[in-house]
């Protein structure tokens, strides 16, 4: 099974080589790609490292911009000149270009400036776009690859509020399975952390399963969805009810939906309001 | 030195008994000692605590410049390029042109940009992540090519990644010396 993964991966590397007219970029590490820090004004960030593993120096364009999130966590850039320009007053790397020579790594420092008297988070986004040398400008589609680096900045006393907006119970991806998505909403200021479990109960009241809620971090003005995932038993027939205990970062009134579970489809019905 | 000085006056018997004395001795020496030391153990501690720092590296993008022919009515189909990709957190690549639309437009190489109020093709470049589609109009809006995946591990996740083009009658054929061209701009991050 290894074995096979390791070949499979030779074969798609062999396929890129094939494929590749000229690299759109060297192969290039960055870490951290998320920073998560208190600040204050003047804070500067931990130092970005950018290692160029590949064969050709590359030259790294640097810039900041926006960052937002959709349902599932993926990030949602922002990289317009409203963007760039906002962001630029929250977050300045201390270089707009690196240059990376093969098997170096080059730090890039940031300093954050926070407006006066404001609480609550900071989200830009820094951009590392790789030009790597020798790049020929030909090709009707050109390619152009960037890392981004999201941050995660909690100024001063903010709080989160954290709200249930939706609970859905719907046939999971694999056969058989259920899955509990709750939609959660952050109208506060500062991003945290949502989690939480969900019981599922038979028509009886007796709970017959507890899952956890998968724990995902929410910034403020947005929304993501939680999903807890059940096996149901072989022989689990007829009403269910699930009961949604968001507990992270503080506990919330529990959320109950009733299901039915029927031979075939996995699920017939579902929905629900909060208590 | 304390059995040793007794041992030298009596028989040969007893020998073997202040030799056991001395050993037991010996023993007990080091069973206090290594109790001292224990105690000492217990008040020195130390705690190694340890950050990973999430962290995400591209092997392989696609290729920086793919030139794509075809006649009308025809779809020109480019791939697979492939995206070679190792994280340690949830990882995710978005796409995106420089044309609102995007239409590949008139360029000019020699000028290093595209002719102003130049022609434009009449259908948008589209992506997938198969060569048999579904196809995606590309954008000037970050779409994601893959999103929410989980960390690699130490092999690396491998995105194959196709670009059509399909032209028809209405499409204007160029003067030498000039292409249609457009910009896509990869982005790999991790998610929040």
């Amino acid at each position: 099974m290894v074995l096979c993964r390791q070949v499979s991966v030779v074969l798609v590397l062999v396929c890129a080589l094939l494929t590749a007219g000229w690299p759109a970029a060297a192969q290039v590490v960055v870490r951290p790609a998320k920073i998560e820090a208190r600040v204050e004004d003047g804070s500067a960030l931990p130092p970005i490292e950018v290692t160029n593993r590949g064969q050709a120096p590359v030259r790294v364009v640097v810039y900041t911009g926006l960052g937002g999130h959709d349902l599932d966590g993926s990030p949602v850039y922002r990289d317009d000149a409203w963007a760039r320009s906002e962001s630029s007053r929250i977050l300045r790397p201390a270089e707009d270009e690196l240059y990376v020579a093969p098997g170096t790594t080059v730090p890039l420092l940031a300093t954050v400036r926070v407006p006066e008297g404001f609480a609550g988070g900071l989200y830009p986004v820094i951009f590392l776009e790789l030009h790597p040398d020798g790049t020929q400008d030909a090709g009707s589609v050109r390619a152009v690859g960037r890392v981004a680096v999201v941050t995660l900045l909690s100024v001063g006393d903010a709080a989160p509020d954290m709200q249930a907006e939706t609970v859905l119970v719907r046939p999971g991806q694999d056969a058989g399975t259920l899955e509990v998505a709750v939609r959660v909403r952050n109208d506060g200021d500062v991003h945290a952390v949502a989690g939480g479990s969900v019981t599922i109960s038979d028509g009886s009241g007796v709970a017959v399963a507890k899952i956890p809620l998968g724990a995902a971090t929410v910034l403020p003005g947005h929304a993501r969805e939680l999903v807890a995932h059940w096996i149901p038993p072989a022989a689990a027939l007829g009403p269910y009810v699930a009961t949604v205990h968001l507990e992270e970062p503080s506990p919330l009134p529990p959320i109950q939906v009733a299901f039915m579970l029927e031979p075939a489809p996995a699920i017939a019905g579902a929905g629900g309001n909060r208590w | 030195m304390l059995p040793a000085t007794g041992c030298r006056l009596r028989a040969a018997a007893s020998r073997a008994l202040c030799l056991s004395g001395a050993i037991l001795g010996l023993l007990c020496g080091l069973l206090v000692m290594n109790g001292v030391a224990g105690a000492q153990a217990a008040s020195h501690t130390t705690t190694v605590s340890f950050t990973l720092l999430e962290a995400i590296e591209v092997l392989a993008w696609p290729s920086a410049g793919v030139p794509m022919v075809a006649g009308p009515d025809e779809e020109a189909i480019s791939g697979p390029f492939i995206f070679l990709v190792r994280a340690n957190a949830p990882w995710g690549i978005r796409v995106r042109t420089d044309a609102d639309d995007g239409r590949m437009r008139e360029y000019d190489p020699n000028a290093a940009a595209y002719v102003p109020q130049g022609h434009v093709l009449s259908r948008s470049v589209e992506w997938s992540t198969t060569p048999n589609g579904p196809w995606y109009t590309t954008t000037a809006a970050d779409v994601p090519v893959v999103s929410g995946r989980g960390p690699t591990g130490a092999q690396p996740a491998a995105v194959e990644f196709y670009l059509r083009q399909v032209t028809t009658y209405d499409d204007v054929t160029l003067p030498t010396g000039r292409e249609y061209r457009i910009i896509l701009t990869y982005t790999a991050g991790l998610g929040y």
